[in-house]
Protein backbone atom coordinates (compact mmCIF):
# COMPACT_ATOMS: atom_id res chain seq x y z
CA UNK A 1 0.00 0.00 0.00
CA UNK A 2 1.08 3.71 -0.56
CA UNK A 3 1.98 5.84 2.38
CA UNK A 4 -0.19 9.23 1.27
CA UNK A 5 1.05 12.60 2.99
CA UNK A 6 -2.21 12.50 4.68
CA UNK A 7 -1.06 9.31 6.43
CA UNK A 8 1.93 10.40 6.99
CA UNK A 9 1.10 13.37 8.93
CA UNK A 10 -1.66 11.20 10.35
CA UNK A 11 1.18 8.69 11.96
CA UNK A 12 3.25 11.81 13.20
CA UNK A 13 0.11 13.62 14.91
CA UNK A 14 -1.11 10.93 16.65
CA UNK A 15 2.32 9.31 18.01
CA UNK A 16 2.51 12.24 19.85
CA UNK A 17 -1.21 12.35 21.35
CA UNK A 18 -0.70 8.53 22.03
CA UNK A 19 2.45 9.41 23.80
CA UNK A 20 1.09 11.90 26.03
CA UNK A 21 -2.69 9.66 26.88
CA UNK A 22 0.18 7.08 28.00
CA UNK A 23 1.60 10.01 30.28
CA UNK A 24 -1.31 10.42 31.65
CA UNK A 25 -2.51 7.17 32.04
CA UNK A 26 1.41 6.24 33.86
CA UNK A 27 0.62 8.84 35.99
CA UNK A 28 -2.87 8.43 37.33
CA UNK A 29 -1.70 4.49 38.04
CA UNK A 30 1.48 6.01 40.10
CA UNK A 31 -1.18 8.52 42.10
CA UNK A 32 -3.87 6.07 42.62
CA UNK A 33 -0.68 3.93 43.72
CA UNK A 34 0.42 6.75 46.33
CA UNK A 35 -2.58 7.62 47.56
CA UNK A 36 -3.42 4.06 48.27
CA UNK A 37 0.04 4.00 50.52
CA UNK A 38 -1.68 7.03 52.40
CA UNK A 39 -4.84 5.17 53.27
CA UNK A 40 -2.80 1.98 54.62
CA UNK A 41 -0.65 4.53 56.44
CA UNK A 42 -4.03 5.72 57.80
CA UNK A 43 -4.81 2.71 58.58
CA UNK A 44 -1.94 1.94 60.55
CA UNK A 45 -2.23 5.10 62.13
CA UNK A 46 -6.07 3.93 63.38
CA UNK A 47 -4.80 0.69 64.69
CA UNK A 48 -2.09 2.67 66.87
CA UNK A 49 -4.54 4.71 68.57
CA UNK A 50 -6.68 2.02 69.27
CA UNK A 51 -3.88 -0.18 70.78
CA UNK A 52 -2.94 3.49 72.33
CA UNK A 53 -6.51 3.18 73.96
CA UNK A 54 -6.13 0.22 75.31
CA UNK A 55 -2.81 1.20 76.72
CA UNK A 56 -3.84 3.82 78.55
CA UNK A 57 -7.34 2.30 80.17
CA UNK A 58 -4.12 -0.24 81.08
CA UNK A 59 -2.24 2.37 83.06
CA UNK A 60 -5.46 3.65 84.64
CA UNK A 61 -6.76 0.04 85.98
CA UNK A 62 -3.26 -0.04 87.36
CA UNK A 63 -3.58 2.88 88.56
CA UNK A 64 -7.18 2.39 90.28
CA UNK A 65 -5.88 -0.96 92.43
CA UNK A 66 -2.26 1.37 92.98
CA UNK A 67 -4.84 3.83 94.48
CA UNK A 68 -6.77 1.05 96.74
CA UNK A 69 -3.65 -0.51 97.91
CA UNK A 70 -2.29 3.46 98.88
CA UNK A 71 -6.06 4.73 99.97
CA UNK A 72 -8.37 2.53 100.67
CA UNK A 73 -8.83 2.75 104.13
CA UNK A 74 -10.85 5.53 103.09
CA UNK A 75 -13.80 3.48 102.61
CA UNK A 76 -15.48 6.33 99.79
CA UNK A 77 -12.02 6.29 98.05
CA UNK A 78 -12.20 2.28 98.22
CA UNK A 79 -15.27 2.42 96.36
CA UNK A 80 -14.67 5.15 94.32
CA UNK A 81 -11.21 3.39 92.82
CA UNK A 82 -12.75 -0.10 92.68
CA UNK A 83 -15.39 1.22 90.58
CA UNK A 84 -12.97 2.65 87.97
CA UNK A 85 -11.02 -0.57 88.23
CA UNK A 86 -14.38 -2.69 87.51
CA UNK A 87 -14.76 -0.46 84.48
CA UNK A 88 -11.68 0.19 83.28
CA UNK A 89 -11.79 -4.12 83.03
CA UNK A 90 -14.94 -3.81 80.86
CA UNK A 91 -13.58 -1.33 78.71
CA UNK A 92 -10.60 -2.85 78.51
CA UNK A 93 -11.67 -6.32 77.37
CA UNK A 94 -14.53 -4.63 74.79
CA UNK A 95 -10.95 -2.90 73.21
CA UNK A 96 -9.49 -6.06 72.97
CA UNK A 97 -12.23 -8.18 71.27
CA UNK A 98 -12.89 -4.27 68.81
CA UNK A 99 -9.11 -4.80 68.42
CA UNK A 100 -9.46 -8.55 67.24
CA UNK A 101 -12.22 -7.47 64.69
CA UNK A 102 -10.23 -5.18 63.60
CA UNK A 103 -7.24 -6.79 63.14
CA UNK A 104 -8.79 -9.68 61.81
CA UNK A 105 -10.18 -7.79 59.00
CA UNK A 106 -7.76 -5.77 57.71
CA UNK A 107 -4.79 -7.69 55.76
CA UNK A 108 -2.38 -7.00 58.43
CA UNK A 109 1.31 -7.49 59.51
CA UNK A 110 1.97 -10.67 61.27
CA UNK A 111 4.19 -9.34 63.95
CA UNK A 112 1.04 -6.86 64.86
CA UNK A 113 -0.91 -9.65 65.49
CA UNK A 114 1.41 -11.82 67.28
CA UNK A 115 2.15 -8.57 70.21
CA UNK A 116 -1.46 -8.41 70.00
CA UNK A 117 -2.12 -11.98 71.04
CA UNK A 118 0.99 -11.98 73.46
CA UNK A 119 -0.72 -8.33 75.07
CA UNK A 120 -4.03 -10.06 75.59
CA UNK A 121 -2.52 -13.90 77.07
CA UNK A 122 -0.20 -11.65 79.68
CA UNK A 123 -3.66 -9.29 80.25
CA UNK A 124 -5.17 -12.30 81.05
CA UNK A 125 -2.99 -13.36 83.75
CA UNK A 126 -2.30 -10.11 84.96
CA UNK A 127 -5.89 -9.62 85.68
CA UNK A 128 -5.59 -12.47 87.63
CA UNK A 129 -2.82 -11.37 89.99
CA UNK A 130 -4.92 -8.08 90.18
CA UNK A 131 -8.32 -9.61 91.32
CA UNK A 132 -6.29 -11.91 93.57
CA UNK A 133 -4.20 -8.70 94.91
CA UNK A 134 -7.94 -6.99 95.60
CA UNK A 135 -8.98 -10.23 97.67
CA UNK A 136 -5.35 -10.41 99.33
CA UNK A 137 -6.09 -6.74 100.11
CA UNK A 138 -9.34 -7.11 101.32
CA UNK A 139 -8.40 -10.32 103.63
CA UNK A 140 -4.71 -9.02 104.48
CA UNK A 141 -4.44 -5.24 104.07
CA UNK A 142 -1.86 -3.08 102.31
CA UNK A 143 1.57 -4.62 103.02
CA UNK A 144 0.35 -8.25 101.98
CA UNK A 145 -1.57 -6.99 98.75
CA UNK A 146 1.84 -4.65 97.71
CA UNK A 147 3.85 -7.98 98.53
CA UNK A 148 1.62 -9.35 95.54
CA UNK A 149 1.99 -6.45 92.92
CA UNK A 150 5.59 -5.43 93.22
CA UNK A 151 7.40 -5.71 90.01
CA UNK A 152 4.75 -7.95 88.43
CA UNK A 153 2.45 -5.54 86.00
CA UNK A 154 4.64 -4.45 83.51
CA UNK A 155 4.62 -7.46 81.12
CA UNK A 156 1.52 -7.28 79.00
CA UNK A 157 1.99 -3.20 78.56
CA UNK A 158 5.67 -3.63 77.12
CA UNK A 159 3.76 -6.32 74.43
CA UNK A 160 1.40 -2.97 72.99
CA UNK A 161 4.32 -0.87 73.03
CA UNK A 162 6.01 -3.32 70.69
CA UNK A 163 2.84 -3.54 68.70
CA UNK A 164 2.86 0.47 68.52
CA UNK A 165 6.78 0.17 67.88
CA UNK A 166 6.22 -1.77 64.77
CA UNK A 167 2.96 -0.03 63.54
CA UNK A 168 5.24 3.25 63.60
CA UNK A 169 7.87 1.77 62.05
CA UNK A 170 5.42 0.77 59.20
CA UNK A 171 3.75 4.07 58.92
CA UNK A 172 7.18 5.46 58.66
CA UNK A 173 8.54 3.49 55.59
CA UNK A 174 5.40 3.54 54.29
CA UNK A 175 5.56 7.42 54.15
CA UNK A 176 8.85 7.55 52.56
CA UNK A 177 7.43 4.76 49.83
CA UNK A 178 5.04 7.86 49.17
CA UNK A 179 6.86 10.70 48.88
CA UNK A 180 9.18 8.60 46.43
CA UNK A 181 6.30 7.58 44.65
CA UNK A 182 4.57 11.15 44.09
CA UNK A 183 8.00 13.02 43.47
CA UNK A 184 9.05 9.82 40.78
CA UNK A 185 5.00 10.82 39.51
CA UNK A 186 6.03 13.84 38.73
CA UNK A 187 9.27 13.02 36.83
CA UNK A 188 7.30 10.71 34.97
CA UNK A 189 4.98 13.07 33.72
CA UNK A 190 8.01 15.66 32.60
CA UNK A 191 9.95 13.21 31.18
CA UNK A 192 7.05 12.10 28.89
CA UNK A 193 6.26 16.15 28.46
CA UNK A 194 9.85 16.21 27.69
CA UNK A 195 10.06 13.37 24.90
CA UNK A 196 6.90 14.32 23.30
CA UNK A 197 7.73 18.38 22.83
CA UNK A 198 11.26 17.20 21.70
CA UNK A 199 9.03 14.32 19.42
CA UNK A 200 6.96 16.82 17.76
CA UNK A 201 9.76 19.44 17.08
CA UNK A 202 11.79 16.75 15.19
CA UNK A 203 8.70 14.92 13.44
CA UNK A 204 7.00 17.94 12.42
CA UNK A 205 10.77 19.53 10.99
CA UNK A 206 11.46 16.39 10.01
CA UNK A 207 8.25 15.54 7.82
CA UNK A 208 7.61 19.53 6.45
CA UNK A 209 11.41 19.57 5.44
CA UNK A 210 11.24 16.72 3.30
CA UNK A 211 7.49 17.95 1.69
CA UNK A 212 8.95 21.27 1.48
CA UNK A 213 12.09 19.82 -0.32
CA UNK A 214 9.96 18.24 -2.56
CA UNK A 215 8.00 20.51 -3.51
CA UNK A 216 10.37 23.65 -4.35
CA UNK A 217 11.89 20.71 -6.42
CA UNK A 218 9.15 20.37 -8.25
CA UNK A 219 8.24 23.69 -8.86
CA UNK A 220 11.94 24.56 -10.14
CA UNK A 221 11.17 21.78 -12.18
CA UNK A 222 8.18 22.73 -13.62
CA UNK A 223 9.71 26.52 -13.92
CA UNK A 224 12.52 25.25 -15.69
CA UNK A 225 10.09 23.15 -18.41
CA UNK A 226 8.25 25.98 -19.08
CA UNK A 227 11.56 28.35 -19.75
CA UNK A 228 12.13 25.53 -22.21
CA UNK A 229 15.03 23.92 -20.98
CA UNK A 230 13.91 20.49 -20.65
CA UNK A 231 16.57 17.89 -20.67
CA UNK A 232 17.01 17.17 -16.87
CA UNK A 233 14.77 14.73 -16.10
CA UNK A 234 12.80 14.70 -12.88
CA UNK A 235 13.01 11.99 -10.01
CA UNK A 236 10.43 10.64 -7.90
CA UNK A 237 12.25 11.44 -4.19
CA UNK A 238 9.71 9.93 -1.78
CA UNK A 239 6.42 7.53 -2.48
CA UNK A 240 3.85 9.45 -1.52
CA UNK A 241 1.79 12.13 -3.81
CA UNK A 242 4.47 14.24 -4.34
CA UNK A 243 6.54 11.17 -5.68
CA UNK A 244 3.55 9.95 -7.83
CA UNK A 245 3.70 14.28 -9.28
CA UNK A 246 6.93 13.50 -10.26
CA UNK A 247 6.59 10.70 -12.31
CA UNK A 248 3.81 12.89 -14.15
CA UNK A 249 5.86 15.99 -14.20
CA UNK A 250 8.71 12.94 -16.19
CA UNK A 251 6.61 11.61 -18.78
CA UNK A 252 5.49 15.53 -19.09
CA UNK A 253 8.70 16.19 -19.76
CA UNK A 254 9.10 13.29 -22.23
CA UNK A 255 6.34 14.12 -24.14
CA UNK A 256 6.91 18.22 -24.36
CA UNK A 257 10.41 17.41 -25.30
CA UNK A 258 9.87 15.14 -28.19
CA UNK A 259 7.15 17.47 -29.36
CA UNK A 260 9.47 20.43 -29.33
CA UNK A 261 11.95 18.03 -30.97
CA UNK A 262 9.69 17.29 -33.63
CA UNK A 263 8.51 21.16 -34.09
CA UNK A 264 12.39 21.75 -34.73
CA UNK A 265 13.11 19.09 -37.30
CA UNK A 266 10.40 20.66 -39.14
CA UNK B 1 13.72 30.77 5.55
CA UNK B 2 11.72 29.09 7.58
CA UNK B 3 9.04 27.02 5.33
CA UNK B 4 5.76 28.02 5.32
CA UNK B 5 4.15 24.54 5.58
CA UNK B 6 6.89 24.13 8.46
CA UNK B 7 5.48 26.85 10.57
CA UNK B 8 2.30 25.35 10.05
CA UNK B 9 2.54 22.33 11.04
CA UNK B 10 4.88 23.30 14.09
CA UNK B 11 2.11 25.75 15.15
CA UNK B 12 -0.37 22.39 15.00
CA UNK B 13 1.90 20.39 16.95
CA UNK B 14 2.05 22.78 19.71
CA UNK B 15 -1.23 23.53 19.81
CA UNK B 16 -2.29 19.75 19.85
CA UNK B 17 0.65 19.28 22.94
CA UNK B 18 -0.49 22.12 24.81
CA UNK B 19 -4.43 20.75 24.96
CA UNK B 20 -2.96 17.73 26.04
CA UNK B 21 -0.24 18.73 28.46
CA UNK B 22 -2.56 21.24 30.06
CA UNK B 23 -5.37 18.62 30.74
CA UNK B 24 -3.01 16.10 32.40
CA UNK B 25 -1.81 19.00 34.26
CA UNK B 26 -4.90 20.09 35.75
CA UNK B 27 -5.50 16.60 36.50
CA UNK B 28 -2.51 15.97 38.01
CA UNK B 29 -2.37 18.85 40.33
CA UNK B 30 -6.09 17.82 41.36
CA UNK B 31 -4.75 14.64 41.84
CA UNK B 32 -1.64 16.33 44.08
CA UNK B 33 -4.02 17.97 45.98
CA UNK B 34 -5.80 15.03 47.28
CA UNK B 35 -2.72 13.41 48.27
CA UNK B 36 -1.85 16.33 50.16
CA UNK B 37 -5.10 16.15 52.21
CA UNK B 38 -4.50 12.13 52.83
CA UNK B 39 -0.78 13.23 54.23
CA UNK B 40 -1.84 15.91 56.07
CA UNK B 41 -4.24 13.20 57.76
CA UNK B 42 -1.66 10.50 57.88
CA UNK B 43 1.04 12.68 59.32
CA UNK B 44 0.13 15.81 61.27
CA UNK B 45 -3.36 14.80 62.50
CA UNK B 46 -3.07 11.11 63.50
CA UNK B 47 0.88 12.22 64.89
CA UNK B 48 -0.88 14.48 67.02
CA UNK B 49 -3.33 12.30 68.71
CA UNK B 50 -0.95 9.16 69.15
CA UNK B 51 1.75 11.34 70.98
CA UNK B 52 -0.96 13.13 73.11
CA UNK B 53 -2.16 9.66 74.00
CA UNK B 54 1.58 8.31 74.26
CA UNK B 55 2.13 11.66 76.49
CA UNK B 56 -0.80 10.32 78.33
CA UNK B 57 0.62 6.84 79.12
CA UNK B 58 4.30 8.07 79.32
CA UNK B 59 2.38 10.34 82.70
CA UNK B 60 0.48 7.55 83.77
CA UNK B 61 3.99 5.30 83.92
CA UNK B 62 5.73 8.31 85.21
CA UNK B 63 3.32 8.59 88.05
CA UNK B 64 2.96 4.87 88.70
CA UNK B 65 6.89 5.14 89.51
CA UNK B 66 5.95 7.73 92.03
CA UNK B 67 3.20 5.45 93.66
CA UNK B 68 5.74 2.43 93.61
CA UNK B 69 8.07 5.06 95.38
CA UNK B 70 5.32 5.60 97.95
CA UNK B 71 4.24 2.20 98.22
CA UNK B 72 7.80 0.85 98.55
CA UNK B 73 9.82 3.48 99.41
CA UNK B 74 11.34 1.56 102.21
CA UNK B 75 13.67 -0.56 99.62
CA UNK B 76 16.11 1.67 98.57
CA UNK B 77 16.94 -0.45 96.01
CA UNK B 78 13.59 0.20 94.67
CA UNK B 79 13.23 3.59 95.39
CA UNK B 80 16.06 4.61 93.26
CA UNK B 81 15.67 2.65 90.31
CA UNK B 82 11.89 3.98 90.50
CA UNK B 83 13.45 7.48 90.54
CA UNK B 84 15.26 6.38 87.21
CA UNK B 85 11.97 5.59 85.56
CA UNK B 86 9.97 8.53 87.37
CA UNK B 87 12.92 10.47 85.28
CA UNK B 88 12.47 8.70 82.34
CA UNK B 89 8.99 8.68 81.33
CA UNK B 90 9.28 12.32 82.71
CA UNK B 91 11.48 13.18 79.68
CA UNK B 92 9.44 11.13 77.41
CA UNK B 93 6.36 12.68 78.20
CA UNK B 94 7.60 16.23 77.37
CA UNK B 95 9.16 14.89 74.73
CA UNK B 96 5.55 13.67 73.40
CA UNK B 97 4.26 17.64 74.41
CA UNK B 98 6.74 18.96 72.10
CA UNK B 99 6.21 16.58 69.20
CA UNK B 100 3.02 18.00 69.13
CA UNK B 101 3.57 21.82 69.80
CA UNK B 102 6.65 21.90 66.75
CA UNK B 103 3.87 20.26 64.77
CA UNK B 104 1.00 22.79 65.54
CA UNK B 105 2.62 24.93 62.58
CA UNK B 106 1.75 22.40 59.98
CA UNK B 107 -1.21 23.48 57.77
CA UNK B 108 -3.05 20.56 58.70
CA UNK B 109 -4.37 22.37 61.62
CA UNK B 110 -7.52 24.86 61.78
CA UNK B 111 -6.93 27.80 63.71
CA UNK B 112 -9.61 27.15 66.33
CA UNK B 113 -7.75 23.06 66.62
CA UNK B 114 -4.49 25.15 67.49
CA UNK B 115 -5.99 27.33 70.03
CA UNK B 116 -7.48 24.03 71.42
CA UNK B 117 -4.41 22.41 71.38
CA UNK B 118 -2.38 24.73 72.87
CA UNK B 119 -4.28 25.99 75.86
CA UNK B 120 -4.08 22.27 76.35
CA UNK B 121 -0.57 21.38 75.47
CA UNK B 122 1.29 23.89 77.78
CA UNK B 123 -1.08 23.74 80.20
CA UNK B 124 0.49 19.90 80.57
CA UNK B 125 3.67 21.31 80.20
CA UNK B 126 4.07 24.25 82.56
CA UNK B 127 1.63 23.14 85.41
CA UNK B 128 2.62 19.61 85.55
CA UNK B 129 3.28 19.09 89.78
CA UNK B 130 5.09 15.48 89.42
CA UNK B 131 8.36 17.30 90.73
CA UNK B 132 7.14 19.35 93.81
CA UNK B 133 4.57 16.31 94.25
CA UNK B 134 7.57 14.49 95.19
CA UNK B 135 8.83 17.13 97.86
CA UNK B 136 5.23 16.69 99.03
CA UNK B 137 5.95 12.92 99.26
CA UNK B 138 8.90 13.49 101.46
CA UNK B 139 7.32 16.62 103.42
CA UNK B 140 3.60 15.69 103.82
CA UNK B 141 3.48 11.93 103.72
CA UNK B 142 1.98 9.84 101.06
CA UNK B 143 -2.03 10.63 101.45
CA UNK B 144 -1.66 14.38 100.35
CA UNK B 145 1.11 13.25 97.43
CA UNK B 146 -1.34 10.91 95.83
CA UNK B 147 -4.24 13.12 96.08
CA UNK B 148 -2.32 16.02 94.12
CA UNK B 149 -1.17 13.77 91.78
CA UNK B 150 -4.61 12.32 91.55
CA UNK B 151 -5.95 16.13 91.20
CA UNK B 152 -3.40 17.13 88.49
CA UNK B 153 -4.44 14.34 86.36
CA UNK B 154 -8.25 15.03 86.58
CA UNK B 155 -7.15 18.76 86.24
CA UNK B 156 -6.01 18.14 82.48
CA UNK B 157 -7.86 14.91 81.40
CA UNK B 158 -10.68 15.83 80.29
CA UNK B 159 -9.70 18.50 78.07
CA UNK B 160 -7.17 15.54 76.54
CA UNK B 161 -10.12 13.49 75.73
CA UNK B 162 -11.37 16.28 74.14
CA UNK B 163 -8.27 16.98 72.28
CA UNK B 164 -7.89 13.50 71.32
CA UNK B 165 -11.21 13.04 70.08
CA UNK B 166 -11.38 16.19 67.87
CA UNK B 167 -8.03 14.87 66.35
CA UNK B 168 -9.99 11.43 65.69
CA UNK B 169 -13.21 13.37 64.62
CA UNK B 170 -11.06 15.61 62.11
CA UNK B 171 -8.82 13.52 60.45
CA UNK B 172 -12.08 10.59 59.87
CA UNK B 173 -14.16 13.60 58.25
CA UNK B 174 -11.10 14.29 56.58
CA UNK B 175 -10.06 10.93 54.87
CA UNK B 176 -13.84 10.27 53.66
CA UNK B 177 -13.64 13.58 52.05
CA UNK B 178 -10.39 13.28 50.54
CA UNK B 179 -11.16 9.61 49.55
CA UNK B 180 -14.10 10.79 47.63
CA UNK B 181 -12.54 13.89 46.26
CA UNK B 182 -9.45 11.45 44.99
CA UNK B 183 -12.29 9.52 43.03
CA UNK B 184 -13.68 12.46 41.75
CA UNK B 185 -10.40 13.57 40.40
CA UNK B 186 -9.60 10.13 39.03
CA UNK B 187 -12.31 10.77 36.97
CA UNK B 188 -11.43 14.37 36.57
CA UNK B 189 -8.12 13.33 34.56
CA UNK B 190 -9.47 10.62 32.63
CA UNK B 191 -12.30 12.30 31.47
CA UNK B 192 -9.70 15.30 30.82
CA UNK B 193 -6.81 13.16 28.89
CA UNK B 194 -10.03 11.77 26.71
CA UNK B 195 -11.57 15.32 25.94
CA UNK B 196 -7.90 16.37 25.23
CA UNK B 197 -7.53 13.38 23.03
CA UNK B 198 -10.34 14.20 20.87
CA UNK B 199 -9.98 17.95 20.42
CA UNK B 200 -6.11 17.36 19.59
CA UNK B 201 -7.26 14.46 17.23
CA UNK B 202 -10.21 16.44 15.45
CA UNK B 203 -7.43 19.61 15.16
CA UNK B 204 -4.50 17.25 14.07
CA UNK B 205 -7.96 15.44 11.77
CA UNK B 206 -8.56 19.46 10.04
CA UNK B 207 -4.76 20.22 9.23
CA UNK B 208 -4.14 16.99 8.21
CA UNK B 209 -6.97 17.39 5.77
CA UNK B 210 -6.00 20.77 4.71
CA UNK B 211 -2.57 19.93 3.84
CA UNK B 212 -3.70 16.45 2.00
CA UNK B 213 -6.25 18.42 0.23
CA UNK B 214 -3.96 20.86 -1.95
CA UNK B 215 -1.22 18.20 -2.41
CA UNK B 216 -4.13 15.53 -3.76
CA UNK B 217 -5.36 18.38 -5.88
CA UNK B 218 -2.37 19.13 -7.49
CA UNK B 219 -1.95 15.13 -8.20
CA UNK B 220 -5.37 15.13 -9.76
CA UNK B 221 -4.68 18.14 -12.19
CA UNK B 222 -1.30 16.59 -13.09
CA UNK B 223 -2.87 13.42 -14.33
CA UNK B 224 -5.34 15.18 -15.93
CA UNK B 225 -2.86 16.79 -17.72
CA UNK B 226 -1.38 14.03 -18.28
CA UNK B 227 -3.81 12.10 -19.73
CA UNK B 228 -4.15 15.24 -22.59
CA UNK B 229 -6.84 16.97 -20.81
CA UNK B 230 -5.65 20.61 -21.08
CA UNK B 231 -8.31 22.78 -20.43
CA UNK B 232 -8.97 23.18 -16.50
CA UNK B 233 -6.82 25.68 -14.59
CA UNK B 234 -4.96 25.26 -11.57
CA UNK B 235 -5.72 27.64 -8.82
CA UNK B 236 -4.41 26.85 -5.40
CA UNK B 237 -5.68 29.55 -2.66
CA UNK B 238 -3.56 28.40 0.21
CA UNK B 239 -0.42 30.71 0.72
CA UNK B 240 2.29 28.35 1.00
CA UNK B 241 4.66 26.23 -0.92
CA UNK B 242 1.70 24.69 -2.80
CA UNK B 243 0.72 28.02 -4.15
CA UNK B 244 4.52 28.32 -6.31
CA UNK B 245 4.28 24.86 -7.25
CA UNK B 246 0.33 25.57 -8.55
CA UNK B 247 2.38 28.87 -10.45
CA UNK B 248 4.88 27.07 -11.55
CA UNK B 249 2.99 23.87 -12.54
CA UNK B 250 0.38 26.60 -14.15
CA UNK B 251 2.93 27.84 -16.60
CA UNK B 252 3.99 24.36 -17.56
CA UNK B 253 0.38 23.75 -18.76
CA UNK B 254 0.42 27.18 -20.55
CA UNK B 255 3.82 26.51 -22.31
CA UNK B 256 2.62 23.00 -22.86
CA UNK B 257 -0.75 24.14 -24.72
CA UNK B 258 1.28 27.16 -26.64
CA UNK B 259 3.38 23.86 -27.66
CA UNK B 260 0.52 21.42 -29.01
CA UNK B 261 -1.34 24.47 -30.73
CA UNK B 262 1.77 25.24 -32.45
CA UNK B 263 2.44 21.42 -33.16
CA UNK B 264 -1.36 21.50 -34.47
CA UNK B 265 -0.80 24.49 -37.34
CA UNK B 266 2.78 23.33 -38.71
CA UNK B 267 0.27 19.49 -38.96
CA UNK B 268 -1.94 21.58 -41.11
Amino acid sequence: MKITVSKKLTISFFSIIILLFIASIVSMGQMVNSSKILNRIIEQKTITLLILDIRTNLTDKREALMNIILLGQNDNLFEKYLNTFNKQSTIIENKISNLKSTIKTTSFYKDVIEECNNFSDYYDAEDELMKKTLNTYRAKGKKAASALIKDQLNESGKHLDNAINILKMKSVEDLIKSEKKSSRTFIILLFFFIISIIAAVVISSLVSNRMVSNIVYLTNAANDISLGSMDIPIEARSHDELGKLAEVFESMRREIKGAMHKLRRR
Amino acid sequence: MVAILGKKLGISFSLVITIMIGSILIGFISMNNVEKSLKFVAKDQMDAAISTLEMRINRSERNFALKNMILFGQDEEILKREDEKFSKYHKKMNKSINEVINSLNSEAFSDTIKNLFEDFYYEVKDNDKAKSIKTIYKNKGSLQAIKELREDRDKTDEKLIKVVSKLKEQSAIETQFAKTKGKNSKFILLFLSIFALFVSSFLAFIIIKDISKSVSYIHQSAIKIHSGELSEEIEVNQKSEFYELAIAFERMRMSLIRAKRLLDRIDR
